[in-house]
């Protein structure tokens, strides 16, 4: 399975999704900010995963 | 004017400066640089060749930026509440939560930079170089590039919402409440 972050334009979606995602919980949700910084560490833990096996995209 | 405004002003501009020179430099590898040496017709000699000549230079410039830009704005974190810091605070207000969240996207960015994208590229130059002096590419340069393109997504990925966080506390109303 090919991942987000593989191809150029769809890097630049993904942010810009998480960014909006990151948006509107931190104003819609009472305490949206912590819920946020817990979401940022989990995609960051995610990356480490992919990153012990690092197979490559196949072509 | 006050010294502990004028160490603020000084401290901001500092962090401003080389989070662009970072930034520029990390977009210029996954938009510029990985396509550039993807679509160019040259031969493997000459990607060898740019790989020890160019990349070494631009990596110089991104590690120290990012690590300069990461000090700076803890700085300014600390800092929060002090005279001449237009951030009330992190645990006292809006905008401060706003920037907290940006400050750790781009503490895990130049966490990236230093502990996955740096040594990965070092062992990948050092691969270049050996190749250009009548050796071979050891067996694990594909996990070592893969590893570097992963983390450096990652962070091309992270520094959407981490500029929309920086920018957007103390400019847009509905998160400077």
């Amino acid at each position: 399975m090919k991942l987000p972050i593989e191809g150029m334009m769809s890097t630049v979606i993904t942010g810009l999704v998480l960014t909006a995602i990151f948006a509107l919980i931190a104003n819609v949700v009472n305490g949206g900010w912590w819920i946020d910084l817990i979401l940022v560490l989990v995609i960051w833990l995610i990356m480490f995963g992919l990153l012990r096996k690092p197979t490559p995209p196949k072509s | 004017m006050d010294s502990a405004i004028l160490f603020a002003a000084v401290v901001r501009w500092v962090h401003i400066l080389a989070g662009i020179t970072w930034i520029g430099l990390l977009y210029y590898f996954n938009f510029v640089q990985a396509t550039a040496f993807a679509a160019s017709p040259q031969d493997a000699k000459s990607r060898q060749i740019n790989f020890v000549t160019l990349v070494p230079r631009a990596l110089l410039f991104f590690r120290w930026s990012a690590l300069i830009t990461f000090l700076f704005g803890l700085t300014l974190l600390l800092s929060y509440g002090n005279p001449g810091n237009i951030i009330r605070g992190y645990n006292v207000s809006s905008e401060g939560l706003t920037i907290l969240i940006g400050a750790l996207l781009g503490t895990l960015m130049m966490l990236n930079v230093w502990g996955i994208i740096w040594p990965n590229q070092k062992r990948m130059i050092a691969a270049n170089q050996a190749q250009l002096d009548g050796g071979q590419a050891p067996p694990e340069y594909g996990k070592w590039a893969r590893r570097a393109f992963l983390a450096s997504r990652t962070n091309t990925m992270f520094s959407i919402p981490m500029l929309f966080f920086m920018v957007a506390a103390p400019h847009i109303p509905a998160f400077a409440h």
